[in-house]
């Protein structure tokens, strides 16, 4: 590309990210959708190579559907966008695989090797896969790795067709009253937990992928305590962030002000949590 | 609170002492639980990343310049020199050397109606927010240059590397040395494509880790 290329950075190496990986036959569809946005499938051309592109997006996690918006003018259309971050983190593959290796050794290793290469895929295709790699891992030992995996919630379960995290689904009316941002939090949070039933290993419907944003968060964790903390205080700091990491995935709020969005709260009442899933259960 | 001191019962001393040390980032709460504030512990982690890297690049010298200005937000050369302990003529060529990678930004301030840059004095600022843009950029073109330089380097040199996966080796010595050369040239060029990226994931703004918070 020349230095004319109207592109800004991140979106320049987003594009060099895809084509080294997916090769050039992917490439023109990524990078329409890298220039100009949200596309729906008619604005990319609906061509066979251009839907081999999005199902590879969707099966590696780094492309966003947004859900059905129904308009006058096109009807019911979902629109795709690349999420250039999860395009990024393809690159710090090697260090989840390092992280795997110290949880769950060889077999460890080479789950986050073959979940790296083929995106999400049942646990049993994992494993054949592991061993076609490498012929000395055993079944057991690689199925234990994969228990270990998913109790750190490193790895998770989705459906086939499941296609991003968090993409919000729009209501079809508009509620009167809008939904509280700690309800919504809590509700993802119960919904990130159902991801990680270790039972799910034994169903071929479920397909494990990487837990992308934990790893995130170990390799940002390990950071403040390598480099924001005196030497001495770092293991307690350590203990402190292990704890914050077992209590939740993600922020519960408690109080509305914005400033607190940016904090992290450990509470050791279990209330919230208890209260939300009697709501979930009588709906 | 009780879960971190359990944990670490008989392992470390004067757990109450390390966690006063760590004020600036936890929060203990009356209700027996505790807040970590991610926002100023990232941005600590930023700065001081900021900081080795312009260290590493440009030297200690250009680093207390940057540190000066961060502190200050404004500040004219001649004070900034005053406070650098620096020549003005160093600390000019310094700051211009930061500000060709966009980690400050500088305004000109005339001292008579022909502009003369040799009269005028500058005003240097920066923020934060602003180093961290200039790193992203920064960090981004260099990773891009990496990863096609990468390509580049796997196709010339293809033949070779599939040698050197194979294990057994056929040929010459020659052959041998080559692959050899090959394999660590690749491996030098990753290694680095995966330090950039650690430190590209710590600024990138939109990053995964960010969208927790």
């Amino acid at each position: 590309m020349s230095h004319s290329n109207p592109l800004p950075p991140s979106l320049h190496l987003a594009h060099t990210i895809l084509h080294s990986h997916f090769g050039p036959l992917t490439s023109p569809t990524y990078l329409t959708l890298l220039i100009h946005g949200p596309q729906t499938l008619t604005q990319l051309h609906p061509t066979k190579q251009t839907k081999h592109a999005l199902i590879t997006a969707i099966h590696h996690n780094f492309i966003r559907v947004t859900a059905p918006r129904i308009t006058k003018r096109t009807g019911k259309r979902q629109t795709y966008t690349i999420d250039v971050s999860a395009v990024m983190a393809r690159y710090e593959y090697p260090k989840y695989a390092m992280i795997a290796a110290k949880m769950a050794g060889m077999e460890g290793l080479y789950i986050v090797m073959i979940l790296a290469k083929i995106g999400r895929a049942p646990a049993n295709v994992v494993i054949q896969e592991a061993i076609k790699m490498r012929n000395t891992l055993l079944p057991d030992k690689l199925k234990k790795a994969l228990e270990l995996l998913m109790h750190a919630q490193l790895c998770e379960t989705v459906d086939e067709n499941d296609t991003w995290e968090y993409a919000p689904e729009l209501p079809e009316t508009k509620p009167k009253t809008p939904i509280p941002i700690p309800t919504v939090l809590l509700r993802m949070e119960i919904e990130q937990r159902d991801r990680h039933k270790i039972e799910d290993i034994n169903n071929n419907t479920k397909y494990l992928r990487l837990c992308v944003r934990k790893f995130q968060t170990l390799i940002r964790d390990q950071f403040i305590i390598d480099h924001a903390v005196a030497r001495g205080s770092s293991k307690v700091m350590e203990a402190v962030l292990r704890a914050v990491r077992r209590k939740s995935m993600h922020p519960l709020i408690d109080t509305d002000s914005r400033k607190a969005r940016s904090f992290i709260v450990i509470k050791y009442t279990e209330t919230p949590h208890s209260s939300l899933r009697d709501d979930r259960g009588s709906e | 609170m009780t879960e971190v001191q359990n944990n670490l019962a008989g392992k470390i001393d004067h757990i109450p002492h390390h966690l006063k040390n760590l004020e600036p980032y936890l929060k203990v709460l009356d209700s027996n639980g505790m807040i970590v504030d991610y926002t100023k512990a990232v941005a600590n982690v930023r700065t001081s990343a900021i900081a080795r890297y312009i260290e590493d690049r440009f030297g200690d010298r250009t680093c207390r310049v940057w540190r000066c200005i961060l502190h200050r937000r404004v500040v004219d050369d001649k004070t900034a020199g005053t406070i650098c302990f620096m020549e003005l003529q160093e600390l000019r060529a310094r700051a211009y050397s930061l500000l060709e990678d966009g980690l400050i930004e500088f305004q000109e301030v005339p001292k008579t109606t022909q502009r003369e840059s040799v009269k005028s004095s500058f005003l240097y600022k920066t923020s934060l927010a602003w180093s961290i843009r200039g790193m992203n950029v920064h960090l981004m073109r260099t990773l891009r240059n990496l990863s096609v330089r990468l390509d580049r380097e796997r196709g010339i040199n293809q033949q070779l590397l599939e040698k050197a996966d194979g294990k057994a080796i056929p040929g010459t010595d020659k052959d041998n040395s080559a692959v050899v050369s090959a394999t660590k040239k690749i491996k030098k060029l990753t290694t680095a494509q995966i330090r950039i990226l650690t430190l590209l994931m710590l600024f990138y703004s939109e990053s995964i880790t960010e969208r927790m918070l």
